[in-house]
């Protein structure tokens, strides 16, 4: 076949001048609207950037289908076919042309969406450095274009806009669908949980848009070979049907009967799983009626698709269809059990150990997923693993109240078997493999964390003009030493994963305290950490104030008190007047002072524009000398910023200031439009 | 040429076109009646390469008809029922029709618009129905393809510009030696512009001819011999319709003009008039022949 009879340039060039309103809001709505979101949301970042949010989505749903009924369209139209079937250009030629040149728009406009992202992200300062966007802008392209191929398949199989998109939609949807429901009900998510395992849902097998939206931007290798093979397939499927179309048949449903059999047979998969799901807890009228209820919908498709019902044969039919997609079902959660049921521990062939590379810095956590697995193949070490998994049989949630010193109280999650799990294994046979992932993975957290930090460095740059250094490197080497000694207050989950027999895995949820690099810590807890924290924030705070303050965004002001649990506690956002005024006030006054964390403290919360991910935070003693300063302002007298917190009860309808004595506490609220007392 | 051979298509249980044997010769302007539902349209469609044949075979210029892109420029198709891309107007159907057919000639589809008072930059969807279907015909004639297929084609057309059109046609096919295959139901339309004409009949060709030969191996004659006579003093001829009223007779005779005009002469008629036969007449005639009532046939 010659170039030219499989991409026709000047055909395509005709196609698109055709339809160029549409293509134009169909090719620029991606791009645009990624950079909107950047521009919006500034707290886009290196993870939150490859995850899909829902209008993504559903663009990433809808622009290849609408692509691929703007590109073909035209071509089944009742009123066109004789136009543009009679045309001096080949079905095949038709076909191809608008498949390559569909795939180069998707490729166009991801392109633009990546190169648009790079621009936005250095103008607005966002950490999405050009592999990740590169990686986006691949497996996203990669999606579309599946889809898009996949559209034009249903294209070729029906005949008019609505079967289309029902015949897409089934075709995307059907396999994915029935393999997690016949996996969940499979019943082994509650036999592995006696253990605290769980059946892992393995996405990998499935392609890449189903990987996107269902798993949050990891993607795997195999999904991505399977989605470009899948749409190699479905293309040249759709070339077979299209170049044997029966053009006749132009504007109906379906060409054949045989094709409208089968689309009908498979839209009843959703109701027969939830007929299937009904009959542990309906009684038979129940199940009948809903019988009832599909079979009348079976009549429907075949009204609005062919036009036509036969009552008797279209009844028998459904009953066959319904039974046989029960029975399929069926025999598949049998097939799955069974699997579940037959895993020995003895038959594991290797053990898989995955890692989330994890990093604490002078900024907070940074936390990049390395996606990396380690094999374990010792039997031994398998074998004991399974030991201590064996004798767990029972999860317990509990919540831990972590009491800080200052008053602040935070709320973590520890999962009580996760606790006792650690007890039954020997840590230091995970050790033994973590040690030999840290040569090569700890370099490349580090690597990668290092590129991250230069990213941050080069946004605070952005702000600062480079001439304020946030923290020196003793400073940064004596933190991480006191980290060292810190007792972790929270540590990272981490997964192993247990191969069986080279196809199915299942997963154990595990804490390891391994290396520093994997927890998280709690810096108040540590009075060195805390000062040496609080005097970068002041330094830091003292160059902003002096050379930087058109930088501020807003201020907060919020107290912590020490010495009296019923007074009232106030968090205040200034305007910007404000904070003008107040600012100066904390210049003049605060920016010298040694925090005494047994005082009362007030926090001056200072929110840079541009970046409200960046707080520099100071603490200060000076308790009553803010209220005064803030009341002078008007501040304390104006409701409209303040906040107050009894007891963990919230007010934001106050009417008048609270009074306070050492007994009680006097509120006045608004409640349904009537003024409401209450006494503490 | 196109010779048709034991073409046969069906929809579902319907079969349109049964066993269709038929040759198109090269440059002369075919005409191809049938009722409505002959199927005139689909045997169009499938020569066109819109349709794909059950069976039979089609030979272009000694080339089996297949889906291939240089054996389909050399055919234009104008359906019936007519389709232009929404918003578009001339000068971009013009484009459109340039890229697919390499040998379009817009200098002669400007001159043709322009005779025939078309606005290039008017959005053709505000267009009547008939100009519709002359811009159609224009863009056909303009792309100079051997076989050009019109059908229905001065439907909606008013007399002026239909007479206009099929002036246009013949001197396309004189210039070009083009092929043209006009589909009518009305033989009347098709009756001063056809050399060859088909009828299709319950999905086969029921008959064929060029229609010199059928005009010259016919005639129609108004007659008196001053006396009582019959059809039965007509006997030496091939009486195909011998109506009387009083003394005078139309007869319809089918032979040579001129001996059959020696042999009425030796029967001394008082009036004899040779009448013009109208391609109707011919071809209801041609249909008793066969056996077949012409109403039920067109």
């Amino acid at each position: 076949m010659s170039l030219t009879k499989l991409f026709n340039f000047k055909y395509f060039k005709e196609n698109l001048k055709k339809s160029k309103s549409v293509l134009l809001l169909l090719l620029l709505v991606l791009p645009m609207f990624t950079v909107l979101q950047l521009m919006n949301d500034t707290s886009v970042d290196v993870y939150t950037y490859p995850l899909l949010g829902v209008i993504n989505m559903l663009m990433m749903c809808l622009i290849p289908f609408m692509l691929s009924l703007t590109l073909f369209g035209y071509v089944y139209k009742r009123k066109s076919v004789d136009f543009m079937g009679s045309m001096p250009i080949s079905r095949k030629t038709i076909f191809t042309t608008n498949t390559i040149g569909g795939i180069g728009l998707i490729i166009f406009v991801q392109f633009l969406t990546f190169i648009l992202t790079m621009i936005t992200s250095n103008f607005i300062s966002a950490t999405i450095f050009a592999e990740l966007a590169f990686d986006v802008f691949i497996y996203q392209s990669l999606a579309y274009i599946f889809l898009f191929c996949l559209s034009n398949l249903a294209m070729s199989f029906s005949g008019n806009l609505m079967t289309q998109l029902v015949v897409t939609v089934l075709f995307f949807a059907i396999y994915p669908v029935l393999n997690l429901y016949i996996s969940e009900s499979a019943g082994s998510y509650i036999t592995f949980n006696n253990w605290g395992v769980n059946l892992v849902r393995n996405y990998n097998g499935f392609t890449l848009p189903i990987m996107v939206i269902a798993n949050s931007g990891k993607v795997a290798a195999i999904s991505i070979i399977k989605t470009i093979i899948l749409s190699v397939i479905y293309s040249l499927i759709g070339l077979y049907l299209f170049t044997k179309r029966k053009m006749e048949k132009a504007g109906e449903s379906f060409s054949y009967e045989i094709t409208h059999f089968i689309i009908k047979g498979l839209t009843l998969i959703p109701f027969v799983i939830f007929t299937r799901e009904l009959m542990t807890s309906a009684d038979f009228s129940e199940i009948c009626l809903i019988g009832g209820i599909i079979l009348v919908y079976w009549y429907v498709f075949d009204l609005v698709t062919a036009k036509k019902v036969k009552l008797y044969k279209s009844a028998i039919a459904f009953v066959c269809s319904f039974i046989t997609l029960l029975v399929f079902i069926a025999i598949g959660v049998a097939i799955e059990e069974a699997k579940v049921d037959n895993i020995k521990f003895s038959d594991i062939d290797y053990l898989i150990i995955s890692d989330d590379g994890y990093r604490t810095t002078s900024y907070g956590s940074l936390e990049y997923d390395m996606n990396k697995k380690y094999k374990i193949t010792d039997k031994d070490d398998i074998k004991k693993i399974f030991k201590y998994i064996d004798k767990k049989n029972e999860i317990v949630d509990a919540y831990d109240k972590i009491e800080l010193e200052n008053n602040e109280s935070q709320n973590t999650v520890k999962k009580m078997y996760d606790c006792r799990m650690e007890a039954y294994v020997n840590k230091q046979d995970f050790l033994r493999y973590y040690t030999t992932i840290d040569e090569t993975l700890l370099n490349e957290i580090t690597a990668k964390a290092e590129v991250i930090e230069e990213k941050w460095e080069l946004k605070d740059n952005a702000v600062l003009g480079n001439k304020f250094e946030t923290i020196t490197a003793e400073e940064e080497n004596r933190i991480l030493e006191i980290l060292k000694t810190l007792k972790p207050r929270r540590i990272r989950q981490n997964q192993e994963y247990l191969y069986v027999n080279n196809t199915d895995y299942i997963i154990v949820h595990q804490y390891v305290d391994h290396t520093i690099e994997t927890c998280e810590y709690e810096f108040g807890s540590n009075e060195e950490l805390r000062t040496l924290y609080d005097a970068i924030n002041l330094r830091e705070m003292k160059y902003i104030l002096e050379n930087k303050k058109e930088n501020i965004g807003n201020v907060e002001i919020e107290s912590t008190l020490k010495s009296n649990s019923t007074r009232k506690d106030v968090g205040y956002y200034l305007t910007y007047y404000e904070s003008e005024e107040f600012l100066e006030y904390v210049e003049d006054n605060l920016l010298d002072q040694k925090v005494d964390y047994s005082k009362d403290i007030i926090r001056i919360m200072v929110r840079l524009r541009r970046d409200n991910d960046r707080t520099i935070t100071i603490k200060t003693n000076d308790y009553d000398g803010v209220i005064l300063m803030l009341t002078k302002m008007g501040v304390a007298n104006s409701y409209i910023h303040k906040e107050y917190y009894y007891d963990g009860e919230f007010y934001d309808t106050v009417i008048s200031e609270p009074t306070v004595s050492t007994e009680e506490v006097t509120v006045y609220y608004e409640e349904e439009g009537e003024k409401v007392q209450e006494i503490y | 040429m196109i010779q048709i051979a034991g073409l046969t298509k069906s929809f579902g249980k319907t079969n349109v076109l049964e066993n269709l044997n038929c040759t198109i010769k090269t440059g002369c302007i075919y005409g191809l009646i049938g009722a409505n539902g002959a199927g005139k349209s689909t045997l169009m469609r499938i020569i066109t390469g819109i349709y794909q044949k059950d069976s039979g075979s089609i030979v272009v210029d000694g080339k089996e008809l297949i889906d291939e892109a240089e054996l389909k420029e050399k055919i234009v198709y104008v359906p019936d029922d007519l389709y232009f891309f929404k918003n578009y107007t001339i000068k971009g159907m013009i484009t459109f029709y340039k890229c697919m057919y390499s040998k379009f000639d817009e200098a002669y589809a400007n001159k043709l618009f322009e005779l025939l008072k078309l606005d290039k930059n008017k959005k053709i969807e505000t267009f009547s129905k008939g100009m519709k279907r002359q811009t159609a015909l224009v863009l056909a004639l303009s792309t100079n393809a051997e076989y050009m297929f019109f059908d229905e084609t001065f439907d909606g057309i008013d007399p002026v510009v239909r007479n206009l059109i099929k002036r246009i046609i013949a001197e396309k096919m004189e210039d070009k030696g083009c092929t043209i295959i006009v589909s009518s139901h009305n033989l009347r339309e098709l009756e001063d512009i056809c050399d060859n004409l088909g009828l299709l009949y319950k999905g086969g060709i029921l008959f064929e001819s060029d229609v010199d030969t059928l005009k010259t191996n016919m005639f129609k004659i108004q007659i008196s011999l001053g006396k009582e006579f019959s059809k039965e003093d007509f006997k030496d001829f091939k009486v195909l319709s011998f109506k009387k009223n009083g003394s005078v007779a139309t007869v319809i005779i089918e032979g040579e003009k001129e001996k059959c005009e020696e042999k009425i002469e030796e029967m001394k008629p008082i009036i004899l008039d040779f009448l013009p036969l109208t391609l109707e007449e011919i071809f209801i005639y041609q249909m008793e022949v066969l056996g077949y009532e012409f109403n039920q046939v067109i």
